[in-house]
């Protein structure tokens, strides 16, 4: 039986990876919701694993699949509002010292979904290639060939045309 | 690795993960040393890196939202969902506005469970004998419709006894939860407009039928008892004496024979 608590203190986490994955608090938050929900009427499924890493994985992989589902279901609807235009992280002035997050927001922003997901996966969640393969149910070479991909991008799109490769900004 | 001498992009991108065993890190770490331009490379992802948490850390640090954290909550199963939530805050009521004395009843104890069903019993009267549109779920109207469905969902058949002797009227029904069974209350009314309700439940275990107490909190009281193999709360703003006739009242209306069955102390 899964405990309240440790569904809890996975919500912060879970939140973290939807809002970077759907760049919309609101949005995000229904899915980390229905998440849960989905996550509690199939606690039964749930067998935990040694070391405690399985609920995370467990509720990760029950998020992914629900943004499959839903990400499916949105391609018959009108496009979305502009990056521009929505939430509060398109702030433009904030920057680490080389790279100024809204460029780097935008830029993930047009990766395809699955290099985008297997970088918050790994790159932010800190998830192991194995944890990331099991979580997008697909194997551990696409995970590592998706990453290469979509770090690739990113990297290419922060630097600009013009000053190759990354841009310095100190 | 395919070849020590230049990691390939899955390489290096496995070296900044830390996927890579020991051994072929230090590889990597010396390749880098000697190559500028795939130092750059990783240097990139480790900035790019840093710049996501930079971007995405800060709502690791907002308080998790109402709804999420109420979505971590079982859910109850959907037909009693509202009724069961009702009853929940009823149940906290009691023990906010009875203070220490709900919290010290020990509902392990035959005693304990009386009383504790009792102060169910007032707790619904005043939830809804107060309700002037939607005081019952079924209406008088429904009178064997309502007889039906209770049957059904308490598993033993009921009928709204007739208070007429006692100048009351039935009002209507509604289905209640007590602990996790299922329970009932009828409501009654006078023509003063003063309202009765009988809740009641299925009793379980062996109920003297000769026990009887009296549960007050404030103007409400409460009568309770054991009848015909249901433990009931009989509840209004009445006195000792008028509960006890309109129990009595419920006696005779069922046919029984009241100087029997009333162990008359009341």
């Amino acid at each position: 039986m899964i405990s309240r608590a440790d569904l809890l203190s996975q919500i912060p986490g879970l939140r973290r990876y939807a809002r970077a994955l759907l760049r919309d608090a609101d949005r995000a938050d229904d899915l980390v919701q229905d998440c849960l929900e989905r996550a509690l009427g199939r606690g039964h499924l749930w067998q935990p694993r040694p070391g405690g890493k399985g609920l995370r994985g467990w509720l990760f992989t029950i998020m992914h699949n629900l943004h499959i589902d839903q990400a499916r279901r949105r391609t018959s609807m009108p496009p979305e509002v502009p990056l521009e235009a929505s939430g509060p992280l398109a702030e433009p002035a904030r920057q680490t010292d080389r790279i100024a997050l809204g460029e780097l927001a935008a830029a993930m922003d047009r990766l395809p979904d699955d290099q985008r997901q297997v970088l918050l996966l790994v790159g932010l969640e800190g998830m192991s290639y194995r944890d990331a393969a099991d979580v997008l149910g697909v194997p551990i070479g696409t995970v590592m060939s998706r990453l290469a991909r979509g770090r690739d991008r990113l990297r290419q799109a922060l630097a600009g045309e013009s000053t190759p490769p990354l841009r310095r900004i100190k | 690795m395919t070849s020590p001498q230049r990691p390939n992009e899955a390489e290096l991108n496995a070296y900044l993960d830390g996927e890579l065993g020991p051994e072929a890190q230090a590889q990597v770490e010396r390749h880098l040393a000697g190559d500028s331009e795939d130092a750059r490379r990783v240097a990139d992802y480790r900035a790019i890196q840093e710049a996501m948490h930079a971007l995405y850390d800060p709502v690791l640090q907002e308080p998790v939202p109402e709804r999420l954290a109420a979505a971590t909550e079982r859910r109850r199963s959907t037909v009693v969902a509202w009724t069961m939530r009702i009853a929940a805050a009823l149940v906290l009521l009691v023990a906010g506005a009875a203070g220490g004395w709900f919290a010290h009843q020990n509902v392990s104890t035959e005693e304990g469970r009386q009383i504790a069903f009792t102060r169910q019993a007032i707790d619904a009267h005043r939830l809804y004998s107060v309700e002037v549109r939607h005081p019952v779920e079924v209406a008088a109207a429904d009178e064997a419709h309502m007889s039906a469905w209770l049957t059904r969902r308490l598993g033993k058949a009921i009928a709204p006894p007739a208070l007429g002797g006692a100048g009351f009227k039935l009002v209507g029904g509604r289905l209640l939860p007590s602990e996790s069974k299922p329970a009932a209350q009828f409501m009654y009314e006078n023509a003063g407009g003063q309202r009765l309700t009988l809740f009641f439940t299925v009793a379980t275990g062996g109920g003297d039928a000769a026990a009887y107490r009296f549960v007050r909190d404030g103007g409400t009281q409460s009568l309770f008892w054991y009848i015909d193999g249901f433990a009931c709360a009989l509840t209004g703003e009445f006195e000792q004496k008028d509960l006890m006739a309109f129990a009595k009242e419920i006696y005779r209306s069922r046919g029984g024979d009241t100087s029997n069955n009333l162990n008359y102390s009341w």
